[in-house]
Order: structure tokens, then sequence, then C-alpha cells
């Protein structure tokens, strides 16, 4: 299998669509973003009106321009904003006001970890541009929703080096997360407010020159990203194992049947006649505006740093700051355990199956509360068990962790000659077993344990109960 | 210049304008005519110029981002032709 | 009841001499009387409101129908939009509406504000009054009609490439273009949108500084309206222009297709600023031979791009003939709903900007733009405003056969006012003349970018010099 892929190679690039958060479109001052309804958000500019005219929105060309920066691209100071011209019912000005040749952003790069690997894919371009609207297919009529025309779209595409669709889903997780991070996008792919098309060519090894690129559109979730280039990729290379030649094309991928079809349009073959804006004057951009523009620490800055400072593995430090008010949190709760490795078991076990039950985005137990809870357990006052129990409660009351032990009398006994006590009853109370247990049959050092915790209503420290149980045993 | 038939039905197309089999003489004609004058600025040495697209250079007018609900906005449709509900028909554009 | 200047009626108004209904009521029924006539209206009101208060209180404007006027009929001269009705008014309309004037009626206009004869639009061409065989000129053919016939003291128009001073030059008027952005074009449907600059006709010049500065302004509605505060046009007129050098052009290659009465009358105006203390300087016109190419192959290329929208799909009529794909709904629905000119000039813009000659057409003639203005800075240096003729000959025939075929003749007669528009400049029409055959003749100033005054402060000596604004044509004294 190995010997027969080696002898073709893969390029992969990314073309990611996101919305910004903006509160108004990019062009005029209706509401952007997903609004349910059907042509509520709409204004004589969006819809394209006779004499209607652009404004561009401050505060879209800031979340942009943020991007740009944290990418490090080149980001210039004159862009221009061009008219993609061509006729579809949800576009209702007959063009789209895009950005051609002087994007604001060239170039740059997403570094992130892939299996505790460092990846940095370069970016070609970010532009700027407007949504259109949607439109429902009826069979023989179609129903047209302007909501969404004009709101704000950035416009992120990478060079195509990825080779690994593995690589190509983390690497649009990646963007999804510093898109997040910078809060200029909310990234939804199921949703619609982030969404990803993805190119591929194949090429025989040696062969410089890449093969006839095919695209897929629009793909709305990492599994389905996998998926289609898994899928692709070995569609391409049969092809070309069997002398078929590929063409430039657009591919739908289905994710009921995992295979892509052809979409036999002519978008490739369409001429947009590109030319600026002649109602947008050229965006010229200060060197205060681009001083000005704050960013906050990375998501891969961060991961790094929680690899240093916590020697996480990358992978690990990757999934705990993929949200960055989780990522705040953790580390002020760090700050007062000094146990960072316990406390990543929790994030990733506990807060995570809450978070998802309760659909919320940060853990809202008290930081000093959560830590007392982590120190309880390290000082073997309370036992794993009991400490999920009171967790919980903590969720959804606002009560420290000694309130719900004083409470429900739940602290755990780790007292020598408490435990031997309870354990020389149990062993009393049952000389058969102990008997048993002293012929070999070693299964019972559990019923003793269980008999204690009985006895003890679940608070007694197992770890010491073992110790002592076994030293009585040896005793016996 | 030469606007052969096939030239007219590309522009055609992509103006998305039918065009009269009647006016297609009179529309090559025009076409070949006006073209062909204009060809007149090919003569012009301009590599290195710049392409002037706004006579004036205003600075950047930005809008802050506000939502300003359009009032009326619910008649701002009321003139399509074809429409189901709230939303606007149209044939299919798959 | 006999007012030409706006500035007179409104200090009748002013002082209640006369009231403003009664004013309302005299051009109503001029317009009920002749507009069957002239055709210069498509719509007018018969119920104003008198409500604002302001400069402008009382007084009617008409309004060419290329400007949005909140539900009020707005065509654009074309059958698409004949019933088309906008939520919103035009910046520069409300400007005016806020001051007081009443909207009276909308002007017909060449569709779309293509076409330089008024014969272009869906409801018929406007009539000279001065003499009905002939073309008010175009495309605010009924604005210039309007007003020349006094059917109303004063209206607004759009020009393009001269599409206000030369229906100025035929019809005996004051024909303004302010400076490119000086006034809001949001809510003017636009043709060409580097090039579009909305336009006031009037009897004097000083009605035209009043207006300029009712409706001269930033808005925030139009990205590439000016930020530069306006002055104050009509106080700061002056007829004295002693010791300014102004620069006039060479018609030489244009002595055989030049009326010889315009020449004459051309020449006689540059000797009263002569008189005047004026330094006259001769230029050549820069880039003759290219000024149309680029001209055209911009408005075209831009009107290709915005006229897109017109699909009849939001607004507008759909056309009743059944398709049989998307594409072909569109073509048909398109065919319906624009005429002859605007097609034509439609394929002509989509061809220049489309693969494989967006190099050669369009991208050049920006370049070419770009040489223009460098050379009319250069001009404009050393002096303080450009005097040309606007038109090589009076105003043209109604419906001559002549005209069938001859599209590139007509664009071609444009050489004189297309530059401004190229450049941003403001420039004005003024009248200056009679032809032997009682059609007018005027004279054109062409200023650099913001000199307004300038060009209305000449203006405005020419008009004290020439005492000829009073003059009106027979019929509609």
């Amino acid at each position: 299998m190995q010997a027969k892929e080696q002898n073709f190679l893969v390029s992969i690039g990314l073309e990611i669509h996101a919305q910004l958060k903006t509160q108004s479109k990019l062009f005029s001052p209706d509401r952007a973003g997903f609004n349910p309804g059907e042509n509520q958000e709409i204004h004589p500019v969006s819809l394209a009106l006779p004499g209607t005219l652009p404004v561009l929105n401050e505060e879209a060309l800031k979340m942009a321009f943020k991007t740009g920066k944290a990418v490090q691209g080149c980001l210039k100071k004159k862009s221009v904003f061009s008219r993609k011209n061509y006729f579809y019912p949800d576009l209702p000005k007959g063009y789209q006001i895009s950005q051609y040749d002087k994007p604001f952003c060239e170039g740059g790069f997403i570094q992130f970890f892939h299996k505790n690997q460092e990846i940095s894919i370069a970016l070609e371009r970010i532009h700027i541009e407007e949504d259109a609207g949607r439109s429902l297919h009826k069979g023989n009529f179609s129903l047209i929703n302007y909501n969404r025309a004009g709101t704000p779209l950035l416009e992120i595409v990478t060079k195509p080096v990825i080779s690994d669709p593995y690589v190509a889903s983390q690497c649009v997780k990646a963007i999804r997360r510093l898109l997040r991070y910078l809060e200029v996008c909310d990234g939804n792919l199921e949703e619609g407010s982030m969404r990803c098309d993805c190119n591929i060519s194949v090429r025989p090894e040696g062969q410089k020159q890449l093969g006839a690129k095919v695209e897929l559109k629009n793909i709305n979730s990492f599994r389905f990203i996998e998926k289609a280039l898994f899928y692709e990729k070995a569609r391409q290379i049969e092809c070309l194992k069997l002398g078929q030649a590929l063409t430039q094309e657009t591919r739908l991928y289905d994710s009921t049947k995992n295979q892509t079809k052809s979409m036999r349009s002519k978008e490739s073959a369409r001429d947009y006649r590109y030319f600026p804006d002649p109602d947008l004057p050229e965006l010229d951009v200060s060197e205060n505006f681009l001083n000005q523009l704050d960013l906050p620490e990375l998501p891969f800055d961060k991961t790094q740093r929680f690899v240093k400072e916590y020697k996480f593995t990358p992978d690990l430090a990757q999934i705990l700051v993929e949200d960055f008010k989780q990522a705040d949190y953790f580390e002020q709760v760090v700050l007062q355990t000094k146990n960072p490795q316990a406390l990543s078991l929790w994030f990733r076990g506990e807060i995570q199956a809450h978070l998802k039950e309760k659909n919320q985005r940060v853990c809202p137990i008290p930081v000093k509360d959560f830590a007392r809870l982590l120190n309880l357990i390290d000082e073997g006052d309370i036992s794993n068990t009991m400490a999920k129990d009171i967790f919980s409660e903590m969720w959804n009351q606002a009560k420290s962790p000694d309130q719900i032990i004083k409470e429900k009398n739940l602290k755990q006994i780790s007292s020598d000659s408490k435990l031997k006590a309870f354990a020389q009853d149990v062993l009393n109370q049952n000389p058969k077993q102990v008997q048993d247990y002293k012929q070999g049959r070693s299964k019972l050092f559990g019923f003793f344990i269980g008999q204690v915790m009985k006895k003890t209503k679940g608070q007694a420290n197992p770890q010491k109960l073992s110790h002592i149980l076994k030293q009585l045993l040896e005793d016996c | 210049m030469e606007i052969t038939d096939k030239v007219l039905k590309e522009i055609s197309e992509l103006a998305a304008l039918k065009i009269k089999e009647e006016e297609k003489v009179e529309l090559k004609f025009f076409l070949k005519e006006v073209l062909s004058y204009f060809e007149k600025i090919k003569s012009i040495e301009s590599k290195k110029l710049p392409a002037l697209v706004s006579p004036l250079k205003p600075p950047l007018c930005l809008r802050s981002d506000k939502v300003l609900d359009f009032p009326d906005k619910d008649k701002l449709l009321e003139q399509a032709s074809k429409k189901q509900g709230a939303l606007i028909k149209t044939p299919p554009s798959i | 009841m006999d007012f030409f200047s706006l500035c007179s009626l409104q200090k009748k108004l002013q002082s209640s001499e006369v009231s403003p209904k009664e004013v309302f009521d005299f051009y109503l029924k001029r317009i009920e009387k002749y507009n069957p006539c002239l055709n210069a209206f498509i719509s007018w009101k018969k119920i104003p409101s008198f409500k604002k208060k302001g400069r402008l209180a009382g007084i009617p404007i008409g309004v060419k129908d290329l400007f949005c006027t909140k539900d009020l009929r707005t065509t654009a001269g074309s059958k698409g939009l004949e019933q088309y009705l906008p939520p919103y008014t035009a910046t520069a309309v409300e400007k005016l509406e806020q001051e007081g004037a009443i909207i009276i009626g909308k002007c017909n206009n060449d569709e779309f504000g293509m076409g330089s004869t008024g014969e272009h639009s869906y409801f018929g061409a406007s009539k000279n009054p001065w003499n009905e065989k002939h073309s008010p000129g175009g495309s605010s053919s009924g604005s210039a009609s309007a007003v020349s016939a006094r059917l109303c003291p004063a209206s607004l128009g759009t020009d393009t490439g001269g599409s206000v001073r030369l229906p100025a030059n035929y019809c005996h008027l004051v024909g303004l273009k302010p400076t490119y952005g000086r006034v809001s074009r949001y809510g003017m449907i636009a043709y060409a949108s580097s090039l579009d600059q909305a336009g006031i006709f009037t009897h004097t010049v000083e009605d035209s500084a009043l207006l300029l500065d009712v409706m001269s302004g930033f808005d925030s509605k139009d990205s590439t309206s000016l930020k530069t505060k306006p002055p104050y046009f009509q106080k700061n007129l002056s007829s004295e222009i002693k010791n300014k050098t102004l620069a006039y052009f060479d018609l030489e290659p244009f002595k055989n297709e030049m009326n010889p009465e315009i020449v004459s009358a051309y020449q006689k105006a540059l000797k009263l600023l002569e008189q005047r203390g004026c330094c006259l300087i001769e230029k050549k016109i820069p880039f003759l031979d290219y000024g149309i190419s680029a001209y055209y192959l911009i408005s075209t290329s831009e009107a290709s791009s915005n006229l897109s929208r017109y699909d009849g799909i939001r607004y507008g009529k759909q056309s009743l003939k059944s398709s049989q794909s998307l594409q072909e709904f569109y073509s048909l629905n398109r065919l319906d709903f624009f005429g002859k000119e605007v097609r034509r000039r439609i394929l002509i813009g989509t061809f220049s900007l489309s693969s494989g000659y967006y190099e050669d057409y369009f991208h050049k003639a920006c370049q070419v733009r770009y040489l223009i203005k460098q050379a009319f800075d250069e001009i404009f240096s050393s002096c303080e405003a450009i005097i040309s003729p606007v038109s090589k000959n009076t105003a043209p025939l109604l419906n001559s056969k002549k005209t069938e075929g001859k599209n590139l003749s007509f664009y071609l007669n444009d050489i004189f006012t297309v530059f401004a528009n190229l450049i941003g400049s403001p420039a004005l029409s003024l009248p200056c003349s009679f032809s032997k055959d009682k059609l007018p003749i005027g004279l054109q100033l062409i200023g650099p970018a913001l000199g307004e005054q300038k060009i209305l402060n000449v203006a405005l000596a020419l008009e004290e010099d020439l005492n000829i604004f009073e003059k009106s044509p027979e019929k509609y004294k």
C-alpha cells in the first residue's frame, strides 16, 4: 500500500469564508449575522434599490486588519474594493463588492500543533467581501431571503502546501480558534458563520507543476473535511493510475454516500469582469490605525506557554487553550493549586461534560472555590469520587466546598486509628471471608474495602484504607 | 476590430441581455464602428501610468457599527413582481 | 406674476407680496397648459404641502426623474421603472425640501441619463421651447425645457458627460455641474459612478449659486462625497474679475465642423472678458483625440455594472414572456426593461471590461484619464478658469432620419463637455447669444476642482455684460 502511494504527491489548499461578528452589515446599517426570519434584516442599500450607495463599516475594517496582523501577514496601507460581476438572484446588485488584485493582506501563516509537531501553513492572502442572500430551492422555483445579503466576510486563502487531510482539518480548526480568540467570528461550521472550501490536486512524484485543481465546496464539519479529502485524493490517484486526465472542476461532497460529485456548472468559465468599485475610494488606512490594532495573546503563543509553564504536551496544551476564556480560568485556578496536571484531567473530564450538558461557555464555579476543592483532594481530605459530587453541587449552587462537606458530613476519614478501627470491625464481623482470603482468594480484598466503605458511607480514604487492611490481614 | 456573431453572443450572455434577431446587424455595425474608434487610445504609451478610477481622492469614509432600522422596512420588497409570503420567488437557480 | 429669477421670487415670498399657494398655482397652470406639447414633465404634483420654512420656502422646483423621491414615481425615463416608487428621497432633493422648496414634478430625461437629445426616453422626447422642432438637449432634456418655458423657476438635472451643460446651452439657461463629490449622489440613479454629478438649471448665475449653497455638503451615505466644507457661494459672488488670468480653447481643430455663429459668439465673449481686464491665454485642448474614447469607455463600463441590478426581481417590470432557464429569465426581463440606447451602451461597457479586452479598453481609458487630469492640472496652475464653447452646433432637430445609425457622430459632439467629468472639475454653461434662427448659443466655463466660486464669478461678469438672461421664447413669455 505504502509503496503505491509514494508515487503521488498531494497538494491541498483551503479557502475559508468567515462571517465577521459586526452588528451591522459591511456596507449598510441593517443587522448582520445569522438571523432567523424572512426578509426582515433589509435596507435599500443591501437590496440594491436604485440610487443606493455603499459605506464601509468601521468595525469590519478593524476586525479584518486585526486578523491580518494576527497571522503576521503583510498589511497593505492601500487596498482596493473591486466589483465581481455576475447575475444570480441572491446577489441584489448583480455584482459582489470584494477585493481582487489589491487585497488588504498578503502572505502570513497559521501555526498550530498536530501530533505534538509544530505546523506552519503559509497563507496566500486575506480579503474583505460581502455575503450574498440565501436561496431555497423548491424544484421548479426558488425563494430568496436577503437577510444575509451584505453581511461582512473575511476570505482567508492558504497556499496549497498541505498534504495530509488530517492536517487540513486541524488547520481549519486552528483558523477557527484564532478567529474566536480575536472575537471576530463565531466560527460555527454547521450554522454557516464559517464556511470551508478545499482545493486538492495530485501529481506524480517528481513532477514540479501542480495537477488539475479540484474544488470541494462548502464542507460543514471537520470530519467531513477529512473524509471528503481522503475520498477525493483516492479518486484522483486512481484516475491518474488508469491514465485518465483530470480537469479543473468543482465537486460537491455527499456525506451520506461519502463521495464527491462533479457540479457540472459553468462556474470555472465565468468572466467576472473585475474592476475597481468607483463608489468606494481607495482604502487608505493610517499608520495610527495600524498601531492601534490590539491583539490578545494568540492561541499558538498561549499553547507554547502552557507547554513551557505547565509541562503539558503540545497536543494537550492546544486542547486546554481551545477557548480563551476557559484557558484564563484554568490559569487562575492553577495559581492557587499548583497542580496543573490534576487540573488538566478535571478540565478534560468533569468540566467539559458539565459545559456540554448545561450549554455554557466557562465553568461558573468561583476560582478560589474550585482551587480549594482540588487542594482538599491533594491533602487527602476527600476522595476523587466525593470530589466529583461536591463539584456538581458547586456548579449548580454558589457554595464553597467546605460548606458542602459540612452540610453533607462528607469529610474523608484519613486518620490511621479510625480507619484501623473500622477495618478491624469488618474483619471481626467476617471471619469466614478472612479465612478464605488467607487461603488464597485474594479477590476478597475488594470485598473488605467495600464493607469498610459501606460502614464509613464512602468516606474512608481509599489509599490509606488499602494499606491498613493489607497490614491487618497480614497480622491476622 | 471585427464583431462576429460569436462575440456578440458572448457579450450578450455576460450582460444578460437578449439580442433581438432583427437588431443583430445594426448592433454589430454599431459595436464595430464605436469600438474601432475607441481603439485610438491604444496608441498612447501608458506602461507605467497609474489608472485614475475616481477623479478626486476623498479620505476614508467609514460608518460606525450601529444597527439602524430602516423605517417602513416591511415595504421595501412590496414592489417585487413575484413573492411567496415574505420571500422573493424566482425561476430555479441551481 | 412675472418672475425670472428665483432670488426675486424668494424675496417676494419672504415679503409676502405673493403667497406660496399663488406661486404654486401659477406654475401648475402653466404645466397643465404647456406640458402636453413640451413633454417636459413625466409626472407632477397637484397638491403640494407648504409646511417647511427656509430659504426656498414656497419655491417650486422640477427634478430630473433620475432622482429618487419618496412615494413619488421615479422612472429614470425607462419602461422598466415606469411604476417604481422609491421608499426614500435623494439627499440632494431632501436638502431642497428641508429649505422649504416644493418638488413640483419629475422631469423627462434620456433613459438612465444616456443620450444627448432627449429622444431616448421611454416617454418620448421633450421639446425645445425656443423651437419645438428642435431638441432641448439631453440627457436632462425635460429639466431644461421646463425652466426655459418657465414651468418652474429652477430644476435639477444630472451631468455625466455634459447632460446639464448641453441642454442649458440649447435652451438659454445657466447649467451648473459642481465639483465631483460636492453634491451627494445618494438617491441619484447611477449611470457612471465616477462621472455623475447633480446639476442645476436656472435663469441666472445668482440663482445657481443659491441652490448650490443649499445642496452642497458632505453626506455620510455617499462615500465619494467631499468632506471639505463648502464656502458660501451666493454670498461670495462678485463680478470683479479684473486681472484674472483665463484660458480659452483654441478652436482650430474644429474649424470645419463648428457653426460659425457659435465661433463669433465665443470670440465676442472673449473680447468682453478682455474689456473686463482679464488676461486671456490660448490653450489647446489636451488629448483632444482621446477624450471621447476615454469618456465613453469609462462611462459605459461603469454603467454596464451599475445597471446589473435591474432584473425585475425586487422591483421594476418583469417580462411576461416565459423563460426556459435562469439565464433566459434575466435576458428577457432586461431586454424588455431597457430601451435601445441603454442596451447598446451596456454591451459596449460589458465588452470593455471583459477578459482579454479589459487591459486595452477600460484600463487604458483610466490611464488616459490620469494623463488628461495631469494636463488640466497644468493648465489650472496658471489660470482661474477655462473658456470654451459648449457644442459645435445649435440645438439639433428632433426625429431627424439623419440621426439613425449616427451614434458615433452624436458621441463626438460631446467633445467640449466630457473633460470636466473626467477630471471632476466644476463647469457651467451660460447664455451667450442667439443664432440667426433664434436658437440659443451658450458658453462654457470650466474651473479647477473646488473652484465653483471662480467660474460663478466669471459667469456673473459675463451675465452682466451680455444682459440677455431675461430673454424668453415668444410662446412662453
